[in-house]
């Protein structure tokens, strides 16, 4: 199943890269695609991604712990918004 | 009631939107009230030559409309307006309006302050200024914080 990534602010500015697509087996869940992640991107980029206010929306909901993913799930990592 | 959440790019007419909520409502309410935000030109000590807004199409609107949802629990009103701007903006260009009508004056000024204080905490946006020593992003502040949870008391 392919799952989109998407980075916002400052975290996509790390990353280098807005969003991208991750292919995972089915049945995958966070846990799976953090380890990808820990992968592709570099050290620094991947820290910043795990930092303790970086929150997880998944679908645009917030999500927090453990999740399943499906295919076509949208994953966005976001840092702490500014607000309006 | 009425609500109408856009985010964009383009500038918005305080005017036109005013107009256009009032003869909408045709009489039905006694007060309308307005809170339009602005980008100021200093940051601390330094001049800042733009603001940038990044947000989350489709999420950032959720966040909006979750808190138009609680105001109209807590206020009885007719109309609720959010017109939030994204991308670069230059000091003193409006960034965001805030329009809400009701019967009665008290509830339009109350609901006003309420939205503008839970945009400023819980609205899905990133804030980048760009000042002469470089672009920063910008964390909401202590004060927006207090402000917003002040409401969750009363």
């Amino acid at each position: 199943m392919t799952i989109l990534v998407r980075f916002f602010a400052a975290l996509r500015e790390k990353v280098g890269m807005g969003s991208f697509d991750v292919a995972l087996a089915a049945g995958s869940d966070l846990t799976d695609l953090l380890a990808v992640l820990q992968v592709e991107l570099r050290t620094a980029a991947f820290d910043a991604l795990r930092a303790p206010n970086v929150r997880i929306a998944v679908n645009r909901e917030f999500i927090e712990g453990h999740h399943v993913l499906h295919d076509g799930d949208e994953v966005a990592f976001m840092p702490p918004i500014t607000g309006g | 009631m009425y609500r109408r959440i856009v985010v964009q790019e383009d500038d918005f007419d305080i005017g036109a939107e005013w107009g256009a909520l009032r003869s909408s409502l045709a009489g039905r309410v006694g007060a309308m009230a307005a809170f339009c935000g602005t980008v100021r030109d200093h940051f601390e000590t330094e001049s800042v030559s733009n603001l940038e807004l990044e947000h989350y199409p489709g999420m950032t609107e959720r966040s909006i409309e979750s808190i138009l949802e609680r105001a109209e629990e807590r206020w009885s009103l007719d109309a609720l307006v959010v017109i939030h701007r994204v991308g670069s903006l230059a000091p003193g260009d409006q960034i965001v309006l805030v329009l809400a009508t009701s019967r009665h004056r008290q509830a339009a000024l109350d609901a006003c302050a309420y939205v503008i204080d839970l945009l400023k905490t819980e609205a899905v946006f990133w804030k980048r200024e760009v000042l002469g020593s470089g672009a920063r992003w910008i964390e909401s502040s202590k004060a927006d914080h207090i402000r917003s949870a002040d409401w969750r008391k009363t």
